[in-house]
């Protein structure tokens, strides 16, 4: 008996758990959507949006409950209400995308809660007493349910953080692919490929290319050769001296780098840096550094020390320990640190223009600079090339994901 | 005993590195002695560096090039090395370069630009060669008179002008055909203008795009109501009779009449232009390409008089031109070179192929040039320009103007206000200023003198290797000042001179004249002729050789790094050491793992940094650098007295914190939906979300600055008319926006990599028993993300500390509201880069430097000592 009336408290159909969820989140975006209305100046629907806002929070702390009836029936003439005002704000705005979309941020939540409410397993929760059978087939429907919920809800927000993300991207595609060198216009109006043959029919665009690669591929490869023993020392070993070579590394990231660039070119010029790849390398491996040592170091920290005593006892040296044992736990780790040091190379720009003087060791970010004249900028040239400076960093996401995924297949110790 | 013995052989090993790098080093790092001695007769092989600031792939700098490899033909000794300096970094490079003892020997300067460089002095040499003594009078005579004078700073000559820009009215013949509204024309006044504009205005049309909050399209409209931007003895008049009525209408242009849309800026304005959403554009020849390239129907005409003062709106004239580095070894070829690029005949070419203005006085009446309508109209006006004088104030007054705009714009202040404020602020600016050492001329270098002794005063002509030098007149009471591009006398007086010639008085004996342009160490022949008759003959020679920085010499900086270099070894060594005698033999390799980032570290960087910091606490300055002097605290009490201090600080705080936070929560936010949900499309997802990281922050950046325009896509969605950038706070919110949005990718990544490292059966254990979501995350996630989040957030704090490109690139620390303060969204950094490049004040920079330093230092370390972030494993 009291184990079947704990069933029957614990059991809420899926619907109502996740809107319970869902209507929060939709309460927030609405009153972040108020800001609109506050721009605008739109009084008028600035206070009926507050009045749905207010609704939403209500219908979110008035949702039904087991065996309430008329909570039910509230409920589904709120959410009504909410669905009617996010139609009549919708009708009294100019109909385009941006206006469809924010009032969709009130009208699918009530349009969802009016359909959940009214559904045959809320209908029938809320209005009998449930048999013992019933809620065990409830309980596996809300298994299976909640997965799908959870998966639309992540799809919703990730689309959300996409658009916002890719919104400026589309628009420097849209300057690329457009006649002139306008930075504007409509999106989508007309479309020329002229800015792409112009920047990959010029035969700088592929020694900045080919610079940008060496030096790119070379911070990389080298971060990670002085970077890893760094982290596994700093991790593993407690020595003299560890706290303040730690923060050495944070030390030279502090002072403000454009006042030094003076007595850094003049390093660069005693070494016989200058113009020189190698110059580069090594100016970019000490930028990312910092972040590569500290990244590796809370790393390997992760990894079990006595998956290590297990393989010396194994027979494995100190070398074979770390190749075998440490480096493949903490391949998400070493991908990181490869992408941070590769897009480090890849995107600067103040070193890479002060320690060149020479027009065939400029990089790309370099290049892309010396697109523009002191008359202005060739917007779509630029964009274009912005572009294709962007792709190989496209492609080289993709590639690394392999190990953010394979890394999980190799985690975890046992016992 | 084997542990002995290996721990004997390290140390040996220690010990043989140690020596081998104090002996190796600076053997293979000092072998760049090798000094080019300046060659006495150019005739040996010898090369040039020109540097140029016109765009990669375009049609000037194709012709510019073909310009450079024509001279190389001609004179085959000479290869001539280009390179292309990003237009926004070129002064910049220039002083670095010029610190470094790598100044190139030829680069492209604008006028306006000679005002900054002028007072600048590195090791106590200016930074541009004196022209003077290499142009012969008949060289010089080529170019137009106002050009010339332009490329001077004080006395001296800086560069050979090659070219000249100013701005003027271009119309769409198309928006006035439409409207039935006749073409803009020479004899309209301000009124005209305005009313054409009126009726101009419909629909999505503007009558007019002119960027109306900024100076450079200011000047025109003051000088037309009759004022001026200095007096005849150089002190600043912004605020002079006209002016304020000038700003007033121009304001009114969008504020009263809105012809002009809302929040116009430069780019914004060419945009307009280009999409036929305005009828008039007030723009230079640059842009013209541009406007036809876009199918327009376009037409150009003089700026319009105003009707009040009768005077015609007068443009500032800027001028463009070869300069040649005091550095150079080879100052004779490069000259040579300055002045072929700037030659009749490249001139043409550059005119006639890119609408560049040309400057030598023979093209005014080319037929090409005079049938080439929008050539011949932009230079008929620039008759009525008013050259930009070349002076530093000239360089200071466009801050206090853009000052003064923003508060009359606000209403903060009125017209009369604004632009006394603005005054007084140019005035006290000019007073603190560093002047410069004056320049030891090197007298000799490139001249010979000859005294000639005449019979009477009549025209005589002095001919030098078979070519006219100078010519001299009986003087017929026209002559003006000499204007002290070279020197001729007699009785000690220097001879008047009426164009290009110089002008002997009556009863004179002799005169004596020192002859620029001679080449050293050759043999010059000169002969002066009264008439057909040969009068003097001499055959001489100069061997007064240039003098010239020495190349920076680099051994400090060698020791220096010597020294870093050998104390860091030793410093491991003790370590290591250390370690051994207190018997932790388990962390045996530590140091040796360690040694290679520590000293990669150490030799580029800590040099530099410790240089910085001594810089502090000097007098460092653009008008004395290399020779500072020690100052104490002095430059920290200024930074602290600086007005605004405070704000800028706090808003750094908030701009950091915010931006922080939002990086770690938004990114940790993706990183777990994207890690536990097994939805499809995740790497799609992933990938897309990352993109930000991958395009150039640059260009981002400015697309975002482009959709906050009024005019841009966040307005177009709203259907609003927000000028959002030109609001304080709402400037501040974006910048931090577009900060975050820029940010997250990297975070999400990382912490996405961290995610993947937690193992997967804590979390089987954690359901079972009972605990998930919420609970999960607090209990579970976020303790073992730990030694990610940390040294992520510590990093991400000391980043965005000194994040500089965002707010550089979009609001530039503007809106800039009250005089000699730091702008409403400048952050400390910011700021630094304005008083270093700015005011050229690398002391006082530093010392912001060191303070900024020791704030970070202060939080990392508190940071670090609460979170354990150093703790090693177990």
């Amino acid at each position: 008996m009291s184990n079947e009336r704990i069933m029957r408290a614990w059991y809420t159909p899926a619907e109502i758990l996740t809107l319970r969820k869902w209507l929060v989140a939709s309460v927030i975006v609405n009153i972040l959507l108020l800001t609109i209305d506050v721009l605008r100046g739109d009084d008028k629907n600035l206070a009926l949006g507050i009045f749905a806002c207010i609704i939403l929070a209500i219908l979110r702390n008035y949702l039904p409950e087991l065996g309430h009836r008329t909570k039910r029936d509230v409920s589904l003439l709120l959410s009504a209400l909410v669905v009617g005002l996010g139609i009549f704000r919708l009708i009294s705005l100019e109909i385009n995308m941006f206006n469809i979309w924010t009032q969709a941020w009130l009208i699918v939540p009530g349009f969802a809660s009016l359909w959940w409410l009214s559904s045959k397993p809320v209908t029938v929760w809320t209005s009998r007493e449930l048999s013992t059978s019933a809620i065990e087939f409830g309980l596996m429907r809300n298994y299976n349910l909640s997965k799908t919920h959870q998966k639309i809800a992540s799809h919703i927000i990730l689309i959300h953080f996409v658009i916002i993300t890719i919104l400026p991207l589309v628009w420097i595609f849209d300057i690329a692919i457009s006649p002139g060198n306008a930075l504007g216009g409509d999106i989508g109006d007309s479309f020329s490929s002229e800015h792409f043959k112009k920047i990959l029919g010029g035969e700088s665009f592929w020694i900045w290319m080919g610079n940008s690669l060496i030096v790119s591929i070379g911070t990389c490869l080298l971060g990670l050769v002085i970077a890893i023993p760094a982290g596994y020392a700093f991790s593993r070993y407690k020595f003299t001296g560890r706290d303040v070579s730690m923060f050495a590394f944070l030390l030279v990231q502090m002072f403000p780098g454009i006042i030094i660039l003076v007595p850094y070119f003049l390093v660069m010029k005693t070494l016989g840096l200058l113009n020189s790849h190698l110059g580069l390398i090594l100016a970019y491996c000490v930028t990312a550094l910092p972040l590569c040592v500290w990244m590796l170091k809370g790393f390997f920290d992760t990894v079990p020390r006595e998956l290590e005593e297990a393989a010396v006892l194994d027979g494995c040296n100190q070398f074979q320990v770390f190749t075998k044992v440490v480096l493949p736990l903490s391949l998400p780790a070493v991908a990181v640190t490869a992408l941070f040091s590769f897009l480090a190379a890849w995107n600067e720009f103040l070193l890479a223009l002060t320690f060149n003087t020479s027009n065939d060791m400029y990089t790309l970010p370099v290049g892309l600079a010396s697109l523009i004249s002191s008359t202005g900028q060739a917007w779509g040239d630029f964009a274009a090339a912005s572009i294709l400076v962007s792709l190989p960093v496209a492609l080289l996401f993709l590639f690394f994901q392999r190990f953010l995924i394979e890394g999980l297949s190799a985690g975890g110790v046992k016992g | 005993m084997s542990d002995k013995h290996r721990r004997m052989f390290s140390q040996k090993r220690i010990f043989a590195l140690f020596f081998a790098l104090f002996f190796l080093l600076p053997g293979c790092l000092g072998g760049e002695d090798s000094e080019e001695k300046e060659s006495i007769t150019s005739d040996g092989p010898l090369t040039l560096e020109v540097w140029h600031t016109f765009a990669a792939e375009s049609k000037e700098e194709e012709t510019f090039t073909n310009a450079v490899r024509d001279f190389e033909a001609a004179n085959p000794n000479i290869t001539v090395e280009i390179t292309l300096v990003p237009f926004g970094n070129a002064d910049q490079l220039f002083m670095t370069a010029a610190q470094g003892g790598q100044a190139p020997d030829l680069m492209r300067l604008s006028s306006d630009q000679l005002g900054a460089i002028g007072e600048a002095r590195v090791d106590g040499f200016p930074l541009l060669e004196d022209l003077r003594p290499h142009l012969t009078p008949q060289e010089r005579a080529q170019f137009d008179q106002r050009s010339l004078d332009a490329m001077r700073y004080g006395e001296e000559l800086y560069g050979i002008p090659a070219s000249q820009d100013c701005l003027s009215l271009i119309y769409n013949k198309a928006i006035f055909d439409s409207q039935g509204v006749e073409y803009p024309n020479e004899n309209w006044t301000e009124e005209d203008l305005l009313a054409a504009a009126q009726q101009l205005t419909y629909q999505d049309v503007q009558g007019l795009a002119l960027p109306i909050k900024t100076a450079y399209w200011w000047f025109p409209i003051q000088e037309g109501f009759g004022g001026s931007l200095f007096d005849e003895q150089g002190n600043p008049t912004l605020n002079s009779n006209g002016s304020s009525e000038a700003m007033r209408w121009m304001l009114d242009l969008e504020l009263e009449h809105g012809v002009v849309a809302t929040g116009t800026q430069i780019e914004g304005m060419k945009n307009q232009f280009i999409a036929s959403e305005a009828a008039m554009i007030v723009d230079g020849p640059w842009n013209w390409a541009t406007y036809e390239a876009s199918r327009l129907d376009i037409g150009q005409t003089l700026l319009p008089t105003i009707s009040d003062s009768q005077e015609r709106m007068s443009p500032l004239v800027t001028y463009k031109g070869w300069t040649v580095s005091k550095q150079s070894a080879h100052k004779i070829a490069a000259t040579n070179l300055a002045l072929w690029l700037s030659s009749q005949s490249v001139q043409k070419e550059f005119a006639l192929d890119t609408y560049t203005m040309p400057t030598h006085s023979e093209l005014e009446n080319d037929n090409e040039i005079i049938e080439d309508e929008v050539i011949s109209g932009f230079l008929e006006q620039t008759k009525f320009g008013t050259p930009a004088p070349t002076t530093k104030a000239m360089s200071l007054v466009y801050v206090p103007l853009s000052t003064a705009f923003e508060q009359a714009y606000t209403g903060i202040a009125s017209t009369d206000d604004a632009l006394d404020g603005a005054n007084n602020e140019l005035i006290s600016e000019i007073s603190e200023l560093q002047i410069a050492q004056p320049i030891t001329p090197n007298i000799g270098y490139r001249t010979i003198e000859i005294e000639v002794e005449i019979p009477q005063a009549s025209n005589y002509s002095i001919f030098v290797d078979g070519n006219l030098h100078t010519s001299l007149m009986p003087d017929d009471g026209t002559g003006l000042a000499s204007l002290n591009y070279d020197s001729c006398k007699s009785n000690n007086t220097e001879l008047l001179e009426f164009e290009n010639q110089r002008l002997i008085p009556t009863g004179a004996t002799s005169f004596n004249c020192t002859l620029t342009g001679m080449v050293p160490g050759k043999l010059h022949t000169i002969e002066v002729f009264a008439g057909e008759d040969l009068i003097y003959f001499k055959q001489a020679s100069t061997d007064v050789a240039d003098q010239r920085p020495e190349a920076g010499d680099t051994s400090p900086v060698l020791f220096a790094i010597g020294a870093i270099i050998l104390s860091l070894i030793a410093l491991l060594s003790y370590g290591r050491w250390r370690d051994n005698k207190l018997g932790k033999t388990n962390s045996r390799l530590a140091h040796l793992y360690i040694a290679p980032a520590i000293l990669a570290l150490a030799i580029l960087t800590f040099y530099p940094v410790m240089y910085g910091f001594w810089l502090s606490f000097t007098d460092a300055d653009q008008t004395h650098l290399g020779e500072q002097a020690f100052i104490g605290l002095a430059n920290f009490w200024e930074v602290i007295t600086t007005s605004g201090f405070i704000r800028v600080t706090i808003f750094t705080l908030i701009w950091t914190i915010v931006n922080v936070s939002a990086h770690i929560g938004i990114g940790l936010f993706l990183a777990l939906i994207l890690q536990r949900s097994n939805i499809r499309g995740k790497t799609a997802y992933r990938t897309l979300l990352l993109l930000p990281w991958a395009v150039p922050s640059y260009i981002s950046v400015l697309v975002w600055k482009g959709m906050f325009q009024p005019d841009g896509l966040i307005n177009d969605l709203l259907g609003t008319d927000i000028n959002f950038l030109s609001d304080p706070t709402g400037a501040q919110i974006i910048v931090i926006l577009v900060n975050i949005w820029l940010g997250v990718p990297f975070m999400m990544m990382s912490i996405s990599g961290a995610l993947q490292a937690l193992p997967r059966d804590m979390y089987e254990a954690a359901e079972i028993d009972g605990v998930t979501g919420w609970g999960a995350f607090r209990h579970l996630t976020l303790p073992n993300l730990k030694s990610a989040l940390v040294p992520l957030s510590l990093l991400g704090f000391i980043w965005t500390f000194n994040m500089f490109n965002v707010i550089y690139l979009m609001t530039d620390g503007g809106p800039n509201l009250y005089f000699g303060e730091p702008g409403q969204t400048d952050i400390l950094i910011t700021y630094v880069y304005d008083v270093a490049f700015r005011d050229g004040a690398y002391g006082v920079a530093a010392a912001w430097s060191v303070i900024i330093f020791l704030m970070l230092l202060t939080f990392s370390w508190n940071y670090m000592k609460q979170t354990n972030a150093t703790e090693a494993a177990a």
